[in-house]
């Protein structure tokens, strides 16, 4: 979930810098911080650039979209169990658990 | 009604702590971001008035001050997000940067939102802890007598 949430945040952080890029002139000069150095890169390039991380980005988003899905339904299951097994073994809630 | 642990109270106010404590560490984060975006948009009014020399800091704490010939303030960088900055007006600019400062604002308010949240089941669960330990207290004491 970690994960997801990191490549959700890039995800965003793509999305708005593609965004503002759409808002100004195609002429615009863009410059990329390489190191301690800005350096001229070409709009349409930066844009591909971007447009090609987000590809990748949304791929993987999905597919940590469906494991989580999996996980969830198996974690499901399992609680499923153990409460079984515990009413069978503790029935009506005996054994352990203190009032608050 | 579902039985709840004194084990399970005290891992759920561990558990709000820390979060609490992250997200003051956001909040403050998210208010440094908007001072700055703040000192920004000054920096582009004040550009419009300046006619002579300008100063420009050479480090973060402005111990070395260098002197500036002239600045053209009808272009500056404005960044743009990630590794990314682009020329433009410092009309575009500010657009850029109150949009920015629109959004920090309303990240800070959900932030201080799920934070009164966080604080307010904070305090419930030390308050039932307390009177947990307080009736704890009771009993024993009776016991000794």
């Amino acid at each position: 979930m970690a994960e997801r949430s990191v490549i959700d945040s890039e995800l965003k952080e793509i999305n708005t810098v593609l965004q503002e890029l759409g808002n100004i002139p195609q002429d615009s000069t863009i410059y990329k911080i390489v190191g301690n150095l800005l350096v001229r890169v070409n709009k349409a390039d930066v844009e591909r650039e971007l447009n090609d991380r987000k590809e990748i980005l949304e791929l993987r988003s999905r597919t940590y979209q469906k494991q989580e899905a999996t996980f969830r339904t198996e974690l499901e299951n399992l609680q499923k169990k153990i409460q079984e097994l515990y009413n069978k073994y503790y029935p009506q809630g005996a054994g352990g658990a203190a009032k608050a | 009604m579902a039985q709840v642990s004194v084990e399970d109270l005290l891992a759920q106010a561990s558990a709000l702590r820390n979060n609490i404590d992250y997200l003051q560490r956001l909040a403050n984060d998210v208010a440094d971001a908007l001072a700055s975006i703040a000192s920004a948009k000054e920096a582009i009014n004040a550009l419009k008035n300046v006619s002579g020399d300008a100063l420009i800091a050479a480090d973060k704490r402005g111990n070395l001050m260098l002197k500036l010939g002239s600045i053209d303030s009808s272009k500056v960088l404005v960044h743009l997000g990630l590794n990314y900055y682009a020329e433009v007006t410092s009309e575009k600019a500010e657009d850029i940067l109150t949009k920015r400062e629109q959004e920090l604002k309303a990240a800070l308010e959900r932030i201080n939102n799920e934070l009164a949240k966080n604080v307010q089941a904070y305090n419930e669960i030390t308050s039932i802890l307390q009177s947990i330990e307080e009736e704890a207290r009771r009993a024993a004491a009776q016991q000794k007598r």
